[in-house]
């Protein structure tokens, strides 16, 4: 009995033993030296969001429409980086839709295009939000076929949407003059066609890449200046065979003349970051996203600060909103 | 017969502890289930029109100056047409929805706004 006692005790010791080396290991899993650290920010909770449309101006971000797995929405929001809170502005005039493209031009956001699952439709109408008044004005169509999931950018004068799936996936690119409020096809565009792909901006240079096509990533990546509206071949994104950038659905985002690709799609939902410095044309990964992996979020970003929010995994919709900063040593404390 | 009744025994401590482990853990989730909303209102004043504020236990969340959905900067215009919407984003957070207002529950609540389109 006594000998029975004990290695019954030996073994629960040995037990508890491998539990807590299990438990250990479970927290101490970032030896990497890849740097960047995550920061949770106000969140909306538990029933949230995917494939909404996102556009920043100065130290707002602007977040409205989108997809919680049962309805469609046009509402619209605000997130105010300074205070960390959100405030509901004017709802978004047309119809509830998802995978809806934003740009900004001259402290004015436009937000258009997307699919409304309700009635099956792509969408092509277009509408400017100006801040100042907290209101929505309908401009003209957009001058290419209605679609959703295309890549949009904007400069001082003019507005620029191309790419996305019309019921196939497309390599055009328009115009959007405020001025004459107009759209007019632009030329030049020589990449592969493709949906929910990404562009970031750093200063006059747009840069294009990543999107899928009947099932294959694209690689191709391509920056277009915004002056001269030329653009140039850069080495593809799969070049170094290090890197994975390539995905679809993914944020992109500008912080201090770099640029980041974040999260997205390439089988499953991700969670990698990649960073892109213009000068060397290199690629480096970052500290994963450190929540949920997820596609369809979105990013905030004034190129000081950037954020990304919203999103889903599967169908679980997301809510964390998350502030990145890429020069700081990960801490899993502050998520 | 014996080595049987040690892998007998062995079983049932674990399972006990396995069963006081999942018993605590849910304990814990109870507690946390019965714990007051985190949401909080508040209702201010600023410049003779009201705006509510929602805070997430002590951090500020929601700030609404103008009256959601609705086009314009539009203000409530009493202390209780702010209340009342500002109760409805808080309930709906502790529901775990998404707390959008739409037009609906303005007039629903009879909310003074213009309807500008």
């Amino acid at each position: 009995m006594k000998t029975f006692n004990h290695r019954a005790g030996l073994r629960l010791l040995f037990l508890s033993a491998i539990l807590t080396l299990f438990y250990n290991c479970s927290t101490d899993d970032d030896s990497d030296d890849t740097l960047g650290n995550w920061v949770k920010k106000s969140s909306f909770n538990e029933e949230a969001r995917s494939s909404s449309s996102a556009f920043t101006i100065g130290n707002m971000g602007y977040m409205g429409t989108g997809y919680d797995g049962d309805d469609y929405y046009n509402d619209f929001w605000s997130y105010n980086m300074d205070t960390n809170s959100w405030q509901q502005l004017s709802d978004f005039p047309g119809e509830e839709r998802s995978s809806a493209v934003s740009f900004v031009i001259n402290n004015e956001g436009y937000m258009g295009t997307g699919y409304n699952g309700d009635t099956n439709e792509e969408l092509a109408d277009f509408y400017k939000y100006n801040p100042s008044t907290n209101s929505w004005t309908q401009i003209a169509d957009f001058g290419g076929s209605a679609r959703y999931g295309t890549v949009g950018f904007g400069s001082d004068q003019y507005g620029y949407v191309g790419t996305g799936y019309d019921g196939s996936d497309k390599k055009d690119f328009w115009k959007y003059n405020p001025i004459s409020d107009s759209w007019e096809e632009i030329y030049g565009f020589g990449g592969d066609k493709r949906r929910d792909g990404m562009t970031f901006t750093i200063g006059n240079d747009v840069y294009l890449g990543t999107g899928i096509s009947n099932g294959v990533y694209e690689t191709d990546f391509w920056k277009f200046n915004l002056d001269t509206e030329v653009w140039t071949e850069l080495e593809d994104i799969d070049e170094d065979d290090d890197d994975y950038v390539y995905r679809s659905n993914a944020v992109a985002f500008t912080l201090d003349g770099k640029g980041y690709v974040a999260c997205g799609e390439y089988g499953g939902s991700i969670s990698t970051v990649y960073e892109y410095t213009p000068s060397s044309e290199v690629w480096e990964e970052k500290t994963d996203f450190e929540l949920y992996a997820r596609r369809d979020a979105i990013s905030f970003s004034n190129g000081e600060r950037a954020f990304v929010t919203l999103g889903r995994n599967g169908t679980l919709y997301l809510d964390d909103n998350m502030e990145f900063f890429p020069n700081e040593e990960q801490d899993d404390d502050d998520n | 017969m014996k080595k049987n009744y040690t892998y007998l025994s062995i079983f049932i401590v674990i399972s006990i502890f396995t069963l006081l482990f999942m018993y605590f853990i849910n304990a814990g989730d109870e507690n946390q289930n019965l714990e007051a909303n985190p949401y909080t209102l508040q209702v201010l004043e600023k410049e003779s029109s009201w705006i509510y504020e929602i805070y997430n236990h002590e951090n500020l969340f929601i700030r609404q100056e103008y009256i959601p959905s609705v086009k314009g900067k539009q203000s409530f215009k009493s202390k209780t047409d702010a209340e009342k919407i500002g109760k409805l984003v808080v309930n709906r957070l502790s529901k775990n929805a998404f707390p959008n207002i739409s037009k609906r529950d303005l007039n629903d609540n009879n909310i003074n706004f213009e309807d500008i389109n």
